[in-house]
């Protein structure tokens, strides 16, 4: 009989809610210092661009939340993958604790996207690759907490669990041509494209850029993993509920 | 205050505003949860 | 593999006889794409010009939302009758049986689709329907692909055609996409109906498989 690997006993709560425990409040400080020393640098700090002038430091923002939009995606898809091949409650409560910060940050990614290209190219929006593809994420979003509130039954989420890792991975699978097809269809028409950068970048922006990414990543990760205790609490205790229903011995 | 960002500098602020509210809700969800 | 074939024609034969005795079933989509066909002067002027250039893609995005109407009921009979347990009994793979499904599905409510749009278009003053007869006749098939996969998923939740429409939206991106723009005809007709006819093939690998899986775990 050979033992299971060490980190297995993480997918349990008895481990996985203390080690959490002892992380958030590290995840949580790194998050404030992160953020407000990014965008102190970023904002205060860091010069005036020279084609852009100052609307550019919603940059500071606007890539952070993008980053953390797509990989809190493809997270959600890893877990669901691991969750239908191994079953284990952990990995279907990461991937549906993702899904609501990984939606603030699509469409924080929208917001400010938008924000910033108003004063830059003097419209809200443009139908360009990048955005549509961005506009797409946040409707996978949505697309999936609907499911997964559509289809769970009270008391057993076993099916919206399944449900939504089969819909998180079927769109995982699908953004590479997603993302094909769009940019395709965008130099079809010829489509404006709104670019970042081109000119050079001072030390203080990538160092603001580099601090505020961090920042949020921590929060993304904090926020994240302090829901995944709650859905993980809430079922362990509706698990309980059975056999004291009953009159078990346990 | 207003010319702090620029001539354009509210764009900058509301983009602030966005993520501090974002990130508030998203805070006060979890707490109600916690209680 | 005898038994196999038998319960393939079985499966087929009940799924024909079934749809077209219900003619809402296949006669929907078809009202459908007129009604919203109509709805298009109506919305956006009357200017020849205009609907002529816009035709083809206002067909293609009426088809594919015609498409999203009969997804909602297309596993629930089944389950709830019992058959589609049967199914999964019989000794037809599973993913073969969701792919006649489907294929009857689609020849009664897609393929009248592919002879009906052109007729549209000609209303709209496009003077070469046949790019969009082309387009559909690959898209259709693939919409109706995607949308099996979205039933499967939505089965046992009371899901109308707005939960399917928002699911399936991004996957569907790359067929209305290519889809258009084969239909549109000119210089990327082309290759957009080759990418077209590839993603098609690809779907037809695995969606079957993939709604298969679905239904299977969605029956536990």
């Amino acid at each position: 009989m050979t033992t299971p690997h060490p980190l297995w006993r993480y997918a349990s709560p008895a481990h996985f809610l203390p080690l959490t425990g002892r992380l958030l409040p590290l995840l949580w400080l790194l998050a404030a210092l992160g953020i407000g020393a990014g965008l102190t640098l970023g904002l205060f700090i860091a010069p005036t661009d020279a084609q852009q002038g100052e609307t550019y430091r919603i940059l500071y923002l606007h890539v952070p939340a993008a980053w953390i939009a797509m990989v809190c995606y493809g997270a959600m898809a890893f877990w669901a993958l691991w969750g239908l091949a191994w079953k284990t409650r952990l990995a279907f409560v990461l991937m549906r604790a993702l899904a609501p910060t990984g939606t603030l940050f699509a469409v924080l990614t929208l917001i400010t996207g938008s924000l910033w290209g108003r004063p830059m190219w003097g419209t809200w929006w443009v139908w360009d690759a990048r955005l549509t593809s961005a506009l797409l994420l946040a409707l996978l979003y949505v697309g999936f907490i609907a499911l997964t509130t559509a289809v769970d039954t009270p008391d057993d989420p076993r099916r919206g669990d399944q449900a939504g890792a089969l819909l998180a991975l079927v769109g995982a699978l699908n953004l590479p041509v997603l993302y094909f097809s769009v940019t395709w269809w965008n130099t079809l028409h010829q489509g404006a494209s709104i670019n970042l950068r081109g000119s050079s970048i001072a030390p203080q922006m990538l160092a603001g850029l580099l601090l505020s990414t961090l920042g949020f990543w921590a929060y993304a990760g904090a926020a994240v993993l302090t829901r995944a205790r709650l859905l993980l609490q809430a079922r362990v205790e509706s698990e309980a509920r059975w056999p004291r229903a009953i009159g078990s011995l346990a | 205050m207003n010319e702090l960002f620029g001539e354009h500098g509210a764009f900058v602020w509301i983009s602030l505003a966005a993520v501090a509210i974002g990130i508030a809700v998203e805070l006060w969800t979890l707490r109600r949860a916690t209680r | 593999m005898g038994a196999a074939l038998q319960a393939a024609a079985a499966i087929t034969r009940r799924e024909w006889s079934g749809t077209l005795r219900q003619p809402a079933e296949w006669l929907t989509p078809l009202a459908f794409v007129v009604g919203v066909a109509l709805m298009f002067p109506l919305g956006l002027g009357p200017e020849p010009a205009r609907l002529r250039e816009l035709a083809p893609g206002l067909l293609w995005i009426a088809a594919l939302l015609a498409s999203l109407l009969s997804l909602p009921r297309l596993f629930a009979a089944d389950l709830a009758d019992g058959s589609l347990e049967q199914w999964w009994l019989s000794p037809l793979p599973r993913p073969l049986a969701v792919a006649l499904k489907l294929a009857v599905h689609w020849a009664l409510s897609g393929l009248p689709l592919v002879l009906l749009a052109p007729l549209l278009a000609l209303a709209f003053g496009v003077e070469d329907p046949l790019p969009l007869a082309l387009s559909l006749l690959l898209g259709t098939p693939a919409l109706a692909l995607l949308g099996g996969l979205g039933a499967a998923l939505v089965l046992h939740a009371r899901a109308g055609a707005g939960l399917l429409a928002l699911l399936l939206l991004p996957l569907q991106v790359p067929v209305l996409v290519f889809g258009t723009a084969a239909a549109n005809g000119g210089a990327n007709a082309d290759s957009a109906l080759l990418l077209l006819g590839a993603w098609l093939a690809v779907l037809l690998a695995l969606a079957p498989w993939a709604t298969a899986a679905a239904l299977s775990l969605m029956l536990d």
